[in-house]
């Protein structure tokens, strides 16, 4: 029986333009905005108006075993200035759900990212964004699909920059990922496209370079709030950011003033009462940086040593003099246990941490498909 | 008449309000209205309600509370609060079956929890898919009653099921009406709720006093659906089942329905019905339901492979061979790991306490080895010296256990997370235990 609101959701998209463009109905060429679906995903795009220049499929390319998948949907979108690329958007998802997660990029973990952030990872779930330099040359493998994006350019006559700085989204949780990752070209923002004018120390370097990258991370910061919700495909006509810019980073985030707003709403429905509503707010209100899932494991397995030494000494004491009936060996004895047992204690739990931390707990997994610039 | 799904309905509303920007809670709740009936699928607070085939009519709307919970009920964050619903499904005059809905409001930061009814052993059928620290999928199977001798105890709970319930089984009572079509906690009853007992007192409808009951839990690190479906045995031919005065003492308890073949069946048709919904119930946690007809209710004596017809990963799976993506290898290879995968729990395995005993266990064998060693040095003779090591063995690896439990237990940092050990509960329909 089909449900008597699919035409009204046909009708919908009609009138809203491409809004919101499923990935089977997209053809090279084709003009999207606000966001695409992707495979029962919402992938959100930056305002404006991106080309699709390529679809293709894409490989893990290391990664754990994570089941039936079906394949990596691979995409390349385009946003031109003029005759100038001006950004590019690369997404790669999933098209059949898992069931036993997926993992983090360890672009969320590289020393030598530009900026980057965990919001949250588990064993089954994660969120975190960077920023790095990305550099399309020959030299690069990357996805089979970015030939058909250069070959689109030339058609195109599209200029493409030496490097671009990009700002990078892995977004997962037990069935689904996404990874977009949006290539900005600097050139655009009067800044220089060189490769080597997007390292860390020449970044450091230069304050109007500093100031672009710091824009670009508040961006991203806002940003990441809209990918999560795309894998919920709990996007709507609201959730379409600017481009960085100097005024979009200026905004607080989005996602928290979203929030309170449908706070406010159930407030003043009388389906909270005002002290429940203030209560709420303060917590709502915290939400405002990204957290990193960090664990502490050497402070708690130090935590655990002392407590336990504190309690076990005074047994290893009492058992040593009920052997020996001597003070003075009971205690050397007592003595060498507090220091040995307290080293063997702390590596052991340790060790036992990263090793849970890796089965279950925390997420250690990675999983890399090729990307643009991948060497 | 066929009435517009709410989906229809909802996405006509924000085409007419042009450039309101409506909130999703607001919007959607305003397309809810008690007495209307619905078909295919919800949509509450951005999520996606599976309903079974046919018309489903909405009885009650309101709130709930978070009656259970084995953690401090702060830890749940900003969630706004509990949305409740109840829709009524009518056969032939009878009411056929009642789903109750709970949903959170708001989106949370830091996960939900499962359901005390997936962790029991006194049920009839209690299936894991998976459980972690931050989301959860289970789904149950357990009789429920709502003997109208328990109305006047079970109303003190001001549970909206059973008060809808009893409005519908006493059929001359006045029933107090609140708002058309309003949200307010506690009074739901609106006019056309009380013209839906008109037509219930025309055509003789009764509620029985017992239901199976196919329960749902899906929770990820933001949001939970708990989905309920109360299905009436007496429209699946089964006799009016005599009134009791408590769980246990129904007939359609589990150590009664046993010695029943023709009930054990009906429970075995539940539990392949129940296992293919609940595909459907995790897709609509993540709005990934896409307009396909809906799942029938539950049917009778149809083999497992039934399931294949209904199982999305791998019609998906179908799709990309169909499309070239997949060779034909490929998708034998995926499609043998979709079947093996429906059998698993994918929860891990280990618990706190058999991580306390293996880490009790390692770190005795190292350090009884240290200690042979200390206590020679010390001591200087093998008897004493074997004497202590043998009481150090047995009494420090009973210390040293319950200390690791008791960190594993109670250590602060999401030790206990690992798991979840989490439950959360709310106030639901009938009594089911």
């Amino acid at each position: 029986m089909a449900r008597s609101g699919v035409w009204l959701g046909v009708l919908a998209v009609a009138m809203l333009g491409a809004s919101t463009a499923a990935a089977q109905d997209l053809k090279v060429g084709q003009t999207v905005a606000g966001k695409l679906v992707l495979n029962a995903k919402q992938v959100p795009l930056p305002e404006g108006e991106w080309k699709v220049a390529a679809i293709g499929y894409n490989r893990i390319v290391t990664g754990a075993d994570v089941g039936a998948f079906g394949t990596i949907d691979n995409l390349f979108l385009v946003r031109s200035k003029g005759e100038t690329v001006e950004a590019i958007a690369e997404i790669n998802a999933n098209t059949v759900p898992t069931m036993d997660g997926w993992g983090t990029t360890k672009d969320c973990t590289a020393e030598d990212a530009l900026f980057k952030a965990v919001v949250f990872k588990s064993g089954w779930d994660g969120s975190c964004f960077f920023g790095k330099r990305t550099e399309p040359g020959p030299d690069r493998k990357g996805p089979l699909t970015w030939s058909k994006v250069t070959q689109y350019a030339t058609t195109n006559k599209l200029a493409m920059p030496a490097a671009f700085v990009t700002v990078g989204f892995r977004t997962s949780d037990r069935r689904d990922v996404v990874d977009v990752r949006f290539h900005f070209n600097p050139e655009t923002r009067n800044q220089p496209t060189a490769a080597d004018a997007w390292t860390k120390d020449a970044i450091e370097g230069n304050a109007a370079r500093k100031t672009y990258v710091q824009e670009l991370n508040l961006w991203a910061a806002n940003y990441g709030g809209y990918v999560e919700k795309g894998l919920r495909n709990q996007l709507n006509g609201k959730h379409v950011m600017p481009m960085p810019s100097a005024a979009s980073a200026a905004v607080p985030r989005p996602e928290l003033e979203e929030l309170l707003g449908k706070l406010d709403q159930l407030r003043a429905m009388k389906l909270i009462t005002d002290e429940q509503y203030q209560q709420q707010k303060a917590i709502i209100e915290k939400q405002l940086a990204p957290t990193t899932a960090e664990t502490g494991a050497l402070d708690r397995s130090i935590q655990k040593a002392i407590s336990f030494r504190v309690f076990g000494s005074s047994v290893d004491w009492v058992l040593a003099y009920v052997v020996t009936f001597s003070s003075a060996v009971s205690t050397g004895i007592t003595a060498s246990i507090i220091v040995l047992h307290t080293i063997v204690h702390v590596l052991l739990d340790m060790n036992w941490e990263k090793y849970w931390r890796g089965t279950i707990r925390d997420g250690t997994r990675v999983i890399e498909f090729a990307n643009l610039g991948a060497k | 008449m066929r009435f517009l799904s709410h989906i229809g309905a909802s996405v006509c509303g924000a085409l007419v309000a042009a450039g309101t920007m409506l909130g999703a809670v607001q919007a959607k709740a305003q397309d809810l209205k008690i007495g209307q009936a619905y078909s295919g699928m919800l949509d509450v607070a951005s999520k996606q309600i599976p309903l079974p085939a046919g018309e489903w009519r909405l009885a009650a709307l309101g709130t709930n509370s978070i009656a259970k919970a084995n953690v401090g009920k702060d830890e749940f964050g900003a969630f706004g609060t509990i949305l409740n619903l109840v829709l009524v499904r009518t056969e032939n005059n009878k009411i056929d079956a009642v789903a109750e809905v709970n949903v959170n409001a708001l989106p949370v930061n830091d996960g939900w929890g499962t359901s005390q009814d997936c962790e029991r052993d006194d049920l009839y059928a209690i299936f894991t898919r998976y459980k972690s620290g931050w989301d959860s999928s289970c789904f149950f199977i357990r009789h429920t009653i709502s003997s109208p001798e328990f109305m006047p105890m079970v109303e003190k709970t001001d549970n909206l099921f059973t008060r809808a319930a009893a409005a519908v089984s006493e059929l001359t009572k006045k029933i107090p009406v609140g708002p058309a079509a309003g949200l307010d906690a506690g009074k739901v009853f609106s006019a056309t709720w009380d013209s839906t007992l008109g037509q219930a007192k025309t055509q003789n409808m009764a509620v029985p006093s017992t239901w199976l009951t196919v329960g749902y839990r899906v929770a990820n690190r933001r949001d939970f659906v708990d989905l309920r479906f109360h299905f009436n045995p007496e429209t699946r031919g089964f006799p009016v089942a005599s009134k009791v005065t408590s769980w246990k003492d129904s007939p359609w308890h589990h150590t009664k329905v046993e010695a029943d073949p023709s009930k054990m069946a009906l429970i075995r048709d539940f539990s392949l019905w129940g296992a293919v919904f609940h595909d459907a119930v995790e897709r609509g946690v993540k709005n990934q339901l896409a307009g396909e007809a809906p799942i029938p209710m539950p049917w009778r004596n149809r083999p497992a492979s039934e399931r294949d017809k209904f199982d999305e990963r791998l019609a998906a799976l179908e799709s990309q061979r169909a499309k070239g993506k997949l060779s034909d290898a490929e998708y034998m290879a995926q499609r043998d790991r979709v079947i093996e995968d429906r059998e698993k729990d994918f929860s891990p395995k280990i618990d706190s306490t058999t991580v306390a005993l293996y880490k009790a266990l390692t770190y005795r064998v190292i350090v009884s080895t240290v200690n042979i060693g200390i206590d020679l040095y010390w001591i200087g003779e093998i008897f004493a010296a074997g004497q202590l090591i043998f009481l150090q063995v047995t009494i420090n690896s009973v210390k040293f256990y319950f200390h690791e439990l008791a960190w594993e237990k109670f250590g602060g940092y999401k030790a206990a997370r690992r798991d979840s050990p989490r439950e959360v509960d709310f106030v639901y329909g009938g009594i089911g235990a």
